[in-house]
């Protein structure tokens, strides 16, 4: 099985951060209503820490 | 309020008086000062010299065992968030980012200062490409001007994985999601 590839495209950083960290929430809400469990590498330096909820 | 009951009282070491047994303990204290620092903390690790004392030295690569490698199964972590950084490496760690593997079964963790690490002070953790490629979802924050020309490269160029790893990213059974801002899509064209 193949997984997809998707783009987006935001405006500004901020918008790049928010639409990241919205992500991160839906993919945890999700995660948790199915499994019980949500798991998360981030890597390191700044950016992803940035769209820590 | 009673006085302790051991007030007044003379205490021995060996038979001797409280004098002789200060001296004693003087002397083993004098004669541990002395001792080599690695001798005194024998529980302690040794430090790089090109690192700070604060930092430990970790075993260069550390492969995980093989009850913890069925954590990283295809499918089976939830998301992983990358960075991209102006030279198209996943990680930001070309020097450590391994673009071999099985496949997805066997993951692999490496612990070290390395150069960076050394510069950053700190220690780092590494997720191979098998690890990475066995999330559910992974996720590229790409972000600013001077990320146009390699994102570029990444997602429409020729160029092989080995020279940009961020391209051998692509979970075998998850989703890859790219988000970009305008700065850095600057470069893609309008099909992307």
């Amino acid at each position: 099985m193949s997984g997809s590839v998707e783009v987006r495209r935001l405006t500004t950083p901020q918008d790049l951060f928010q639409a990241a960290a919205e992500e991160v929430i839906r993919v945890a809400k999700a995660a948790v209503a199915e499994r019980g469990r949500f798991t998360i590498a981030l890597s390191g330096v700044r950016r992803p820490g940035t769209s820590i909820p | 309020m009673r006085a302790p009951a051991f007030r007044g009282r003379k205490f021995s070491f060996s038979g001797a008086t409280n004098g002789t047994f200060l001296r004693r303990i003087q002397r083993v204290i004098t004669a541990w000062r002395k001792k080599p620092c690695c001798q005194k903390f024998p529980f302690r690790r040794r430090t790089s010299s090109a690192s700070s004392a604060k930092t430990r030295t970790l075993p260069r690569r550390r492969s995980l065992r093989a009850d913890s490698a069925k954590v990283f199964r295809p499918g089976t972590g939830r998301i992983s968030a990358l960075r991209s950084d102006p030279a198209g490496h996943g990680t930001g760690w070309p020097h450590r980012v391994t673009v071999s593997g099985d496949g997805g079964v066997a993951g692999e963790v490496a612990a070290s200062g390395g150069q960076l690490g050394e510069k950053l002070n700190t220690s780092r953790i590494s997720l191979t490409l098998p690890v990475l490629n066995a999330a559910r979802q992974v996720a590229f924050l790409v972000g600013g001007a001077d990320k146009a020309a390699v994102l570029h490269e990444v997602m429409e160029g020729n160029a092989p994985g080995e020279k940009y790893p961020s391209k051998l990213v692509r979970p075998s059974e998850g989703k890859l999601i790219w988000f970009v801002d305008r700065a850095a899509a600057s470069d893609l064209s309008p099909s992307v």
